[in-house]
């Protein structure tokens, strides 16, 4: 083969390419939110390697320039109490988070999805989620007012009605912070997630509903025979999802609301990586404790479905 | 719980956004400073320093941040006569930023994490982040060559202000003192102060038995119960309870975290100490009796200030630039109950030091970054802002308007002047000391030229016109003409202050790690001592020293007591 005709085989070749490229070009626009997942989501991760060195922030990206520290961190880590007092109040605010929002919004959708008059339907709906879309900046001073034992509405409320003799400092108390933090959470954002139920709901079959009332049944039993069992797989996804985020409890959440009367119950995990590794430029054992983080949360996503398997023979993943 | 603090978070998210987004571009802050062509490196001083409107300098613009959050929402450099004036003679735009909120770490931390500085950078409490992130350009030459800066400083101050690699990185501050109103101390209501017959207050124990007796026979005010004490508790400002209160009592001056003995120069951590826990015993104390502030542990600096401007509070330990905000409110809301600074010890405590030493403190100050576009053009401006014409203006306002010069040259402000520099919201529309962070010459130091003292408000004009009527009255019942007449007055330091070397001490070291830990467990225990009940004090003070011994605070004692004794013969001229 002359050199000539290779070269008009490459350019011919390329040619090809171009042409296939433009034919396609479809399929190459459609694939930009997968370059967009790499971008943000794994080219990150090169911030891990910041954790095996003892990091500093004048080499900038090139964190190979500072020496190797190998386990280091994650060691110091372990040995660390307030690593897992965080942990600790990372797990049991994600747990009462996770009951909580279920319970609420589960109940919420149901009894949206039992309401016949349909101003007041969609009145409801508009009212509950609202506050979804209040940030939580705002949503916390909102509390903080509403809790204040300083002239706040409850603390009146409570004196008035002879409750209580002496106003509360609610949100002083350590051991009310998890529940506050869950039960704000159920007033921002049960509406919200009502709404996925609500939609499951609309597409239950009325015919089931139909021949239950030839069968004389009432409204609770058709709650728990036919809406409930027909919109379990939708909660049974949302619940691996929700739990694979069970440590990233909302930081913005928890750092709007604690004080610090409430850090020993209030320093979650993201919050202690917060205060004691990224402003005081521990860049190192922050990032340790991220990972950390992430691999649980990765063992606890595969437990969960898992089980899910293992409960009715179908995983979600 | 915090709008400021939130603002914060949200701006960091927009910041690793950014960073994510375009690693690549750099948004330009100098638009103009690009363009203009580069002042000679070579010869930066050959100007006349006296007057800089005789050179035309380039047209540049420069961003600043100041690591402090705004008082006013007025620019004092585009918005204001002063600021104007600055722009007309050193033909600069000046972009100022200001922090939003109050934490001066994480702001930095953020700053650092995105490579990308303002041209101008104020470095406060975060020195020694920014020094171990490089972010500076040494200045050593340019001070050399410099026409105005380098009579701004002495031979001894220059070299506190050089780094541990024999650079200088950032003008350090020099000392200023109100003259008029002490710096800090333990306040009492004015309204207290009277139905108590105007008494001496000299001891701890006295202050606190003041304040209980006056909320037993005042429960409530304006509808709203009075409040016995209350403190600052949110972000750095919660140093007033950590740390910042209690040196005081024991006659120790402001060292930052730790306490010095003048003697021997040696450094002593202050959380585990007995004197804090007298501190914390009296939060407990006033807890327990009900008259602390129920929300002292949960309340924003915002609200804090507001309190104060409502006149509830009866006592308070803060440093008066601190509630500035909330003393201007109470003022024009109720003086009758102004709050008065004493300086309170503990029973047999024979001296104190409440105003502190005249010191200058290289640890912070204002910098030119890597990230500026034209140093050498950012060098030169500084250079002509430390002019004396424009310092005078910086301090004095505009000649005419402000203040005029005397037959002898001196600097003389007319009783209209005055009244306006008196008036803080006429001081924030005319830009007159809006921009401290380019106060090259020393406030104390009279100016060469003028003879004037730099600062007006450390004229003895000032101070005689400085107090409104009511001031005056209470004065007299204390014989006394000014609020400092009972402190100590200050003296010449004898060493580098202890907050200093805690900025100058790099982040990474685990020794500060250390000390900045120990803060953040003290910020969790100083509630539980506060709250829980008497008979427990002594158990949860075990429990919180016992968290402090696991920590390396004994070696950070050290290395504080090293750094003083190798800088102090700094201090012998």
């Amino acid at each position: 083969m002359s050199v000539q005709s290779g070269a008009l085989a490459i350019a011919k070749k390329e040619h090809n390419f171009w042409r296939q490229l433009w034919r396609q070009r479809q399929l190459v626009v459609l694939s930009l939110p997968v370059l967009m997942v790499i971008v943000f989501s794994y080219v990150p991760l090169w911030g891990w390697l910041v954790a095996f060195f003892d990091y500093k922030p004048t080499s900038g990206m090139n964190v190979f320039k500072n020496d190797f520290a190998g386990f280091k961190y994650f060691i110091e880590l372990f040995n660390d109490s307030y690593f897992w007092r965080g942990l600790k109040n990372s797990l049991g605010i994600g747990v009462l988070k996770i009951i909580f929002s279920y319970v609420f919004s589960l109940m919420l959708a149901v009894m949206i999805n039992e309401v016949r008059i349909n101003w007041f339907k969609r009145t409801v709906q508009t009212i509950s989620y609202l506050p979804h879309f209040v940030s939580w900046v705002v949503a916390a001073n909102l509390v903080f007012v509403t809790l204040s034992p300083d002239s706040g509405i409850v603390n009146e409320l409570l004196l008035k009605l002879g409750i209580i003799d002496s106003p509360i400092s609610f949100m002083g108390k350590p051991n009310l912070f998890w529940l506050i933090v869950a039960l704000t959470e159920v007033w921002k954002n049960s509406g919200y997630s009502a709404i996925v139920y609500l939609s499951a709901m609309t597409s239950i079959d009325p015919s089931l509903y139909e021949s239950a009332d030839i069968d004389g049944a009432g409204r609770i039993s058709k709650i728990f025979n036919i809406t409930l069992p027909s919109i379990i797989p939708t909660i049974k996804i949302l619940l691996v999802l929700s739990i694979g985020r069970l440590l990233s409890v909302g930081f913005e959440q928890v750092y709007v609301l604690k004080s610090p009367s409430t850090t020993e119950t209030a320093t979650t995990l993201e919050v202690y990586i917060y205060d004691f590794a990224l402003k005081y430029a521990q860049y190192s054992k922050g990032s340790a404790m991220s990972i950390f983080n992430s691999l649980v949360s990765i063992v606890l996503i595969v437990g969960c479905n898992l089980l899910a398997r293992r409960m009715d023979g179908e995983g979600i993943m | 719980m915090t709008m400021r603090k939130s603002i914060a978070i949200l701006i960091a998210l927009m910041m690793v956004l950014a960073a994510l987004a375009g690693c690549s571009s750099n948004p330009t802050t100098t638009p103009d400073a690009t363009k203009a062509p580069a002042a000679d490196p070579a010869e930066p001083g050959t100007d006349d320093p006296a007057e800089p409107a005789a050179v035309e300098r380039d047209p540049a613009t420069f961003s600043l941040l100041y690591m402090s959050a705004a008082t006013t929402t007025v620019d004092p450099w585009a918005d204001t006569p002063v600021g104007q004036y600055l722009e007309s003679k050193t033909n600069v735009k000046l972009e100022i930023e200001y922090l939003v909120g109050s934490d001066v770490r994480q702001k930095a931390s953020l700053l650092i994490a995105g490579n990308e500085y303002p041209d101008i950078l104020h470095t406060a409490d975060a020195s020694g982040d920014f020094y171990a992130a490089g972010a500076f350009i040494p200045l050593n030459d340019y001070i050399e060559n410099s026409t105005n800066i380098k009579n701004c400083y002495t031979n001894s101050q220059i070299k506190q202000m050089t780094q541990d690699d024999g650079n200088i990185y950032w003008f350090g501050a020099h000392a200023s003192e109100n003259a008029a109103y002490p710096t800090a101390g333990y306040y009492l209501n004015m309204d207290l102060l009277a139905q108590a017959d105007y008494p001496e207050v000299k001891t701890f124990d006295q202050w606190q038995q003041l304040i209980i007796d006056y909320v037993a026979a005042n429960p409530t005010f304006n509808g709203q119960s009075t409040i016995g004490v209350s403190e600052p508790t949110e972000a750095w400002r919660a140093s007033a309870v950590q740390y910042g209160g209690s040196r005081f009592l024991v006659g120790f001056q402001n060292d930052g975290l730790t306490v010095v003995d003048p003697e021997t120069l040696e450094a002593k951590i202050i959380m585990d100490q007995d004197f804090q826990k007298e501190f914390c015993k009296m939060l407990n104390t006033m807890w327990n009796l009900g008259i602390a502030d129920p929300e002292m542990f949960m309340q924003t600096d915002e609200q804090y200030q507001a309190k104060i401007g409502s006149g509830r509070i009866a006592g308070l330990y803060d440093q008066r630039s601190m509630i500035s905000v909330g003393l201007d409110a109470l003022e024009a809301n109720d003086p009758s109950r102004m709050l008065v600074a004493f300086p309170v010890v503990l029973e047999g405590v024979t001296t104190e030091r409440y105003r502190g030493p005249r010191a200058f403190a290289g640890g912070s100050g204002i910098g030119i970054t890597i990230t500026c576009k034209n140093p050498d053009r950012a060098f030169q401006f500084l250079d002509d802002i430390a002019s004396e014409e424009l310092q005078t203006v910086l301090r004095w306002g505009v000649e005419g308007t402000d203040f005029s010069y005397g037959e002898d040259g001196s600097l003389v402000k007319t009783e209209e002047q005055w009244a306006n520099y008196n008036n803080i919201e006429y001081k924030q529309q005319s830009g007159i000391e809006q921009m401290g962070w380019f106060y090259f010459w020393p406030g104390l130091m009279p100016f060469t030229g003028s003879g004037t003292i730099a600062s007006p408000s450390n004229t003895p004009e000032f101070v005689a016109l400085a107090y409104e009527d009511y001031e005056k009255e209470f004065l007299t019942h204390y014989n006394a003409e000014t609020f400092c007449d009972w402190f100590n007055p200050s003296y010449d330091a004898m060493y580098e202050p202890g907050w200093s070397i805690r900025q100058r001490i790099d982040t990474a070291d685990p020794r500060k790690i250390a000390g900045e830990t120990a803060l953040e467990i003290t910020l969790e225990y100083v509630p539980k001592l506060a709250q829980c009940k008497t008979e427990d004090f002594d158990k949860v003070w075990d429990e919180f020293t016992g968290k402090l011994a696991d920590l390396p605070l004994r070696e950070y004692e050290e290395l504080a007591t090293q750094m003083i004794k190798d800088g102090a013969s700094l201090y012998q001229n």
